[in-house]
Formats: structure tokens, C-alpha cells, sequence
């Protein structure tokens, strides 16, 4: 991957949790908090600010240094090969949980006679000319469609105003405190750009801007969360946010401008149709950057091809053999939790073996 | 083989396999195949099967291109069946078109069938990407597929146009209120309340004729059986199709006889509407209206766990909108001798969004609800002298006689909905909610229960102006 300037890496890591928060998170946290979500949304995104400070206080004396380089430092290159691979299935299965709901979506909208698979397809090689388009072409898309999306989350919060029941927000407290602060940290999970930010230095211009690139794309994202669910819980019960379609489409149903302005709906999923194609563009190329650097191959691009029959294989396998709900209700936050534990782990022991260096 | 020609044969598969694969979709969805309902009703069936589903198309051939000022026929089919999916199931085999529910505009219920729930058919059509949250929701007194039959107006000539716009004058008399399917079904899902429908009624003026198309009477015995949906679900049902005019329109499939039949009947005198209901007492089908609409929307329907259970009249449904803030403005009738000896119109208009609070006091809920109007004086009956302008003292007393009117209209009401109908239909629950800490120990609370105890404190401040145009 080519370097990127600032802009961009801010684009890409709020595209990373973007995909996570539309389609899978923002419903999660509605059902299981209730009225509490919006406490619940501010008190993961401090949690989410901190992380972020702390990766980046972390990665200080390593400036520029892939992540994966850095776990060779500490253990090694049996450790780069699991950390990778640990990162790798992650970072598949978030494309693979995150494309099964949106084709499920698409599948009761617009294809209802098209069988998911094919649809799942059409996302995949989408993913390959992602994977394989020069001058890192799909960041330049990411840039201009990030913008894009911000303002249609804004668009559909502003344009449900007038829905909105403000007492929805009572009891405060909503499924009650344990629920909200302690089983509500597992909803963590829905900043997947932290886990991103764990591989960006090396392909930023200026590495030492690392820190309030990410600072900021975490803001951005937990503004664009807290928008997400407040227009979910300000609208809806609980009978609604535990269905099968993701909430936002069905709050942007809603929209109505008189009669002249009205079904906007198909508007809002093209503008997600393009932005699941840009989020699968960003982590695919992240998953070859991976398997670059634990593998050594020279050229990667012919991977690719692989790459995202795997990811078809992945993500047809979950919808067919899997409950979904058990995926992303509770594997998925398991999954999340490990990975970004087991960088913290690298970087603690990586920044002590430094320290030990020096002495 | 080159890498090009590799590539080329690629895309060429991939193109096909793809063309293959959504062709169905594009093929079901495509417009040429797709009628579309513009209005369902859903009657009782006495039969085996359960239910009378009416579907009203508009028909599109009779669009002139010389304007909108030709009005235009509607197509109705009637469908005896076991659900509203069965019934659009068999519709699709009789009418050689999918059916598609994304421009239905109203779904009426028949109160026979709201009075035993609607709770599955609601649920059913919310369930149904189709139909949009949008659509409003009726319960009719009398038989539903007669309400759409007659739903027409000599001054919208457009039916689709007629029925989107016909629930705004909740805005500007509170009469009645505009009510969609997306926010019923919330507060149906919902326990602590229950909710409300617009009630709809035929005017009892309209000619017999304009309601005709009862399929018992004039349908077509047209019965089918069996057949399942391609989506696997059972579609069994005997088929009632008629194809019959709306009120002042007529149907391509009605013959001349009909016609002619309609016309004789026309002529005949309307029955005189009975015009000593007062709006305390005043609700669809008998209103003292006499007119060429067929159908009135005036009060609305209480639904309790999607059971109909009662109706708020006219004054009852002026009551909810300037609680609920819906009524931008509305005309209030002072009848207070001691005023004046005669009625006096009065303007009103909701200054702000009333204030609600609820409290606990003694495990029983007490609301309060503070309302603050502006208003103006429009008219004054013959028999006193308005040539001169009221004196800051009688617009005082105006105003404190408008004060108590409301009050005790809503204090009424806010009775009758604690004790009569036995659930909040003003979704005072909201409110309640604040006073609780988490969701167990507001359902430890049990509002429902606790509601039928309530007590209310009704605060209105009206400021009356006098805005007389022209004084003799």
C-alpha cells in the first residue's frame, strides 16, 4: 500500500468502524441497553478514546514500524505468524459477519427471488478490483464516500426529528448499571478502527501525526455512533431494533418532506451499497498487507484471488451453518476483546523489552 | 490463451452467471408485472375463512392526458381468506399482476373485526416491506370494503392524492388525528398504553347505491382453492372478486344496468342528517353532515392490546390533539349566558407544546398537564350588539369561560380514558418513565394497572383577542 496523508487515514479508519456500526453494533446496543444506549454510547466511546491514547502512547518509541514487526521484536517470528493469523481471522470475519447482514438486508429489499450467494459474489469481486486497482484507488473512493455517509447519518437523525419520542431515553439507567457500564464494555466492539489503527503507522506519510490521526478518527466515529443509536432509540421500541433488517433502514422509511419528498430509502442503501464496497476494499487490502509480511511473498496481488474466495467461502459459510445473532452478539465481541488485548500485550512487552535494551 | 482473452472470458461468465441470478428479482419487481393497492380493507368473514380482504387499484388506463380534472375510476377485488398474505396470494393468481402494497395509502378495519384484534393483521402488514410506515390505519363503523367504496371527494378528483391528504384537518379542527400504521404498531408492541386509530364511518345521507358493491350482494362468484405462495406460505381461500365503482365513479367491469341503476337511485332524496348531536356526542356516521362524500373521519377508535374497545368523539379527539400537540388550531363554541346570551365562536391556537409531568404520589400516578392557547373571537351570533368592541373586562370573562371549558372537556376525557376505556391513550407513560431508574423497576411499577387511578391537574391559559374584521 502506498503511503497516505492524514485526511485519509482518518477516512479509512472511520470507514472501518463505520460498517460495524450501521449494520451490526447500533442494533445490539438498542436491545441490550434500552434507554440506557445513549449512556452506554458515551461511556464506550471514552473507553474507546483511551484505548486509542493508549496504542498511540504505546507505539511512541516504535514510530513508523509495522505492528507485525514489532511482534517479532518481541517474540520473534513464530509470534508474527500467530499474531498475524490471530489478526487475519479477525479481520475476515468482521468482513464476513458485516457482508452476510447487509446481503440479508438486500435480499428482503430488492432480491427477494436471487439467491444470497450470488449477491455475496457480486461483493467479493467487488473486493478483488478493490484489491487490485493501482495508485491505491479505493482510498481515493473511501475519501470522497466517508463525507458522503457522515451526511446521510446526519440527514436521516435531522430528518426523523419530528418522530422522535425524547422519553425514550427513560429509565436512565435502562437494563440497569451493570448492564449499561459493565456488560455494556463488550460493546466495545464496535470500534473496529481500533484495531485498523494498530496497523496504520507504517503506511502514513507523516508517522509522527499518528496520534491525533487516531484521536480524531475515534471521535469521529463515536459522534457518528451516538447519532446512529440515538435516532434508533428515539424512534423505536424494542419489537423493532431486534429485527432482521438493520434499524436505520427501516428509521430512514420514516423520512417524509410532505408528499413531494418522500421513499428515500433506496437513496440510503445505494450510499451503504458503495460504502460496504469501500469497507471491504480497505480490509482486504489490510488482510494481504498481513499475509504479505507473516508469508514474505514479493507480490501479493495474485493472492488476491484467493483472498476473496476465502472471504466468499467465509462469509457463505456463516450465513448457511451459523446463527448469525450468536455470531455477532457474542463471537464476534469475544473475537474483538482478544485481538485487541493481544496488541496491547505486544506493545506493553514490546515497549518493556526496549526499556530493558536501553538499560 | 492469452491473459486478456482469460480476463475477457472471465467477465463474460461472471456477467452471465450475475444476469441469471437477478433476472428473477428484476423480473418480479419489474413494473409491467406489479399492480399496485392503493387502499386495503379488511372485513369479518362469517364463512370458514376468517377474513374479507378488499383491495382498491386505481385504474391507470383512465388517466386522461389532458389533466386531472376527469375523475378517476378505482378497481376493487374482494378476497375471503384465512390472513391478508393468503389473500394477496390468491389476488395474484386472479389478477395476472403482483400485487404490491407500496403505495397503499389507508388499510381500513370493519369494527366487527377490530372488536375481536387486529393485533396479527397489523403486525402481518408491518412485517411486509412493502407497505410503508406511513400508511394511515382505520377502523370503520360498518363494513370496511363499503368505507372504501364511497371514499371519494368531488373536490379531489385524484384518489390516491384524497387519501393522503384527507387526515390533515386534525391540523386545523382536532376532530381527528393522523394516525399511521408505523407509529400504531409501536405503541401496540407497547404495554403500558394503548393506542388509537383513526375512525372512519359512512355518512348516513349517501344514497344506498353508492354501496353496492357489497360482494353478498352484486360479486362475482368467483371461488378458487388452494394454491400456495411461491414464498411457501399456505394460500387457501374461496374467492368473492367484484369489480365495482366508488362512489361517484364508475368501474370498467360495471355493466350499463348498474349504471343506470346508481343514476335512479341518486335521484332519490337524501335522508336528512340529524343535526342536535352535539361534538361531545359526535363521531363518524353521525355527523349532521349532509354531502357527496360518503365517508366522514371524525373521532377516533381506542384499541386496547389491538382490541377495539371504544371511540373518543369529536370533542374527545380535540381533547388528545391539543394534549398531544397535534392541533395547530381549532374552533371552540362558548355557550356561557352569563357572557353572552347567544353562542360565541372563539379561534384558538396552541401557543406551545402543552407541559406534561407525572408524578407519584401515594404509588398512584398524578398528571399534570399545563396548556397554553391564544385565541380570537370569529364570530358572534345575532341577538347581541358586537357593533362595539368588547371591553378588556369581557375579554377577560371570554377568556376565563374558554379557560374552564377546555379544562373541564379535558378533565373529562382524561376520565373517561382512566375509567371507562382503562388505558393511556395520551402515552403519559413517556412522562412516568422519568421517575424510575431502570426498565425492571418501572415494569415492577405496572403502569397499566396503576393508570386507572391516576388523578389530573388540567391547566389552560387562553388569551383572547378580539379580531373582529368587519363590525356593523
Amino acid at each position: 500500500m502506498e503511503k497516505i496523508n492524514n485526511k485519509e487515514a482518518i477516512s479509512l479508519t472511520i470507514s472501518c468502524s463505520l460498517g460495524i456500526t450501521v449494520f451490526i453494533s447500533s442494533q445490539i446496543i438498542a436491545s441490550e441497553c434500552l434507554s440506557s444506549s445513549l449512556i452506554n454510547t458515551g461511556f464506550i466511546s471514552l473507553i474507546a478514546m483511551g484505548l486509542t491514547a493508549i496504542i498511540c502512547i504505546l507505539y511512541k518509541k516504535f514510530i513508523g514500524i509495522s505492528f507485525l514487526d514489532i511482534t517479532e521484536f518481541v517474540g520473534g517470528k513464530f509470534l508474527k505468524f500467530i499474531v498475524g493469523t490471530a489478526f487475519l481471522f479477525y479481520f475476515i470475519f468482521t468482513l464476513a459477519i458485516v457482508l452476510c447482514k447487509a446481503v440479508n438486508c438486500l435480499q428482503i429489499v430488492y432480491y427477494p427471488m436471487t439467491h444470497p450467494n450470488y449477491t455475496v459474489l457480486l461483493f467479493v469481486i467487488t473486493a478483488a478490483i478493490a484489491c487490485n486497482l493501482k495508485n491505491n484507488g479505493f482510498l481515493r473512493a473511501t475519501f470522497i464516500l466517508v463525507p458522503i455517509v457522515i451526511v446521510a447519518i446526519f440527514f436521516i437523525f435531522a430528518g426523523n426529528l419530528k418522530n422522535f419520542n425524547y422519553e425514550n431515553i427513560f429509565p436512565l439507567m435502562g437494563n440497569g448499571v451493570k448492564a449499561t457500564f459493565i456488560e455494556g464494555t463488550t460493546n466495545l466492539f464496535t470500534f473496529g478502527g481500533i484495531a485498523y489503527i494498530l496497523f496504520l503507522p507504517q503506511n502514513l506519510k507523516r508517522p509522527d501525526k499518528f496520534m491525533s490521526v487516531s484521536l480524531i478518527s475515534t471521535a469521529i466515529s463515536s459522534i457518528l455512533l451516538t447519532f446512529v443509536t440515538a435516532t434508533i432509540i428515539l424512534m423505536f421500541n424494542k419489537n423493532v431494533t431486534s429485527g432482521q433488517l438493520f434499524p436505520l433502514y427501516i428509521a430512514v422509511r420514516y423520512i417524509e418532506f410532505g408528499t413531494f419528498f418522500q421513499r428515500l430509502d433506496s437513496a440510503f442503501l445505494l450510499i451503504m451499497n458503495i460504502a460496504i464496497c469501500s469497507f471491504l476494499g480497505i480490509y482486504s487490502n489490510l488482510c494481504l498487507g498481513i499475509i504479505k509480511e507473516i508469508t514474505n511473498i514479493s507480490d501479493i496481488k495474485p493472492l488476491s484471488y484467493c483472498f476473496v474466495l476465502l472471504l466468499y467461502a467465509s462469509t457463505i459459510l456463516i450465513d448457511a451453518k451459523f446463527e448469525l445473532e450468536f455470531m455477532q452478539n457474542i463471537f464476534f465481541k469475544i473475537l474483538f476483546f482478544c485481538v485487541i488485548s493481544l496488541g496491547l500485550i505486544i506493545l506493553i512487552l514490546a515497549n518493556l523489552k526496549k526499556e530493558f535494551q536501553h538499560e | 490463451m492469452s491473459k486478456n482473452m482469460l480476463k475477457f472470458y472471465a467477465i463474460v461468465i461472471l456477467a452471465l452467471v450475475f444476469m441469471y441470478a437477478f433476472s428473477a428479482s428484476y423480473t418480479s419487481d419489474s413494473v409491467d408485472n406489479i399492480s399496485y393497492v392503493i387502499a386495503l380493507a379488511v372485513d369479518e368473514n362469517e364463512g370458514e375463512k376468517n377474513l374479507q380482504v378488499t383491495f382498491e387499484f386505481m385504474d391507470t388506463s383512465t388517466f386522461s392526458s389532458e389533466g386531472s380534472s376527469e375523475s378517476k375510476s378505482a378497481i376493487i377485488d374482494t378476497i375471503n381468506a384465512t390472513s391478508i398474505n393468503s389473500a394477496i396470494n390468491l389476488l395474484n393468481a386472479y389478477i395476472g399482476k403482483q400485487v404490491n402494497l407500496s403505495h397503499c395509502k389507508v388499510v381500513v378495519f370493519s369494527d366487527k373485526i377490530a372488536q375481536k384484534g387486529i393485533g396479527a393483521e397489523v403486525s402481518e402488514l408491518m412485517n411486509n416491506i412493502q407497505v410503508r410506515p406511513s400508511t394511515n390505519i382505520i377502523i370503520c363503523k360498518g363494513n370496511a370494503l363499503e368505507y372504501i367504496q364511497n371514499s371519494t371527494s368531488q373536490l379531489e378528483k385524484i384518489l390516491t392524492k384524497y387519501y393522503d391528504i384527507f387526515p390533515n384537518s386534525s391540523e386545523y379542527t382536532g376532530y381527528t388525528s393522523n394516525i399511521m400504521i408505523g407509529e400504531f404498531y409501536n405503541y401496540l408492541t407497547t404495554k403500558e398504553c394503548g393506542n388509537l386509530a383513526i375512525l372512519g364511518g359512512l355518512n348516513p345521507t349517501i344514497s344506498p347505491s353508492n354501496s353496492s358493491g357489497n360482494p353478498s350482494n352484486n360479486s362475482a362468484d368467483g371461488s378458487s382453492s388452494g394454491g400456495s405462495s411461491g414464498g411457501g406460505s399456505s394460500g387457501e381461500g374461496s374467492g368473492n372478486n367484484s369489480s365495482s365503482s366508488s362512489s361517484n365513479s364508475s368501474s370498467s367491469n360495471n355493466s350499463s344496468e348498474d349504471s343506470s341503476k346508481d343514476s335512479s337511485e341518486k335521484e332519490k332524496p337524501k335522508e336528512k342528517p340529524d343535526n342536535s348531536t352535539p361534538i361531545s356526542k359526535m363521531i363518524s356516521g353521525n355527523a349532521p353532515i349532509l354531502g357527496e362524500r360518503g365517508t366522514e373521519n371524525i373521532g377516533l377508535a381506542v384499541m386496547k392490546d389491538g382490541i377495539y374497545i371504544g371511540d373518543l368523539t369529536a370533542e374527545d379527539t380535540l381533547c388528545h390533539t391539543l394534549i398531544s400537540g397535534e392541533v395547530n388550531s381549532f374552533l371552540l363554541t362558548i355557550n356561557n349566558t352569563e357572557i353572552y346570551e347567544n353562542y360565541l365562536d372563539i379561534e384558538l391556537f396552541e401557543n406551545m407544546i402543552p407541559k406534561i409531568s407525572v408524578k407519584i404520589e401515594n404509588d398512584n400516578p398524578k398528571i399534570n398537564i399545563d396548556i397554553k392557547l391564544i385565541g380570537r373571537i370569529s364570530g358572534i351570533k345575532d341577538g347581541i350588539n358586537y357593533s362595539d368592541e368588547p371591553s378588556n373586562l369581557d375579554l377577560y370573562k371570554i377568556s376565563r369561560a374558554t379557560e374552564e371549558t377546555i379544562k373541564r372537556c379535558i378533565t373529562d376525557y382524561l376520565n373517561k380514558t382512566s375509567t371507562e376505556f382503562k388505558c393511556d391513550i395520551d402515552y403519559f407513560y413517556n412522562y412516568a418513565k422519568r421517575r424510575f431508574l431502570t426498565v425492571q423497576d418501572w415494569k415492577k411499577y405496572d403502569w397499566s394497572s396503576k393508570y386507572t387511578n391516576s388523578k389530573f391537574d388540567v391547566k389552560v391559559e387562553a388569551k383572547i383577542y378580539y379580531s373582529l374584521l368587519h363590525s356593523d
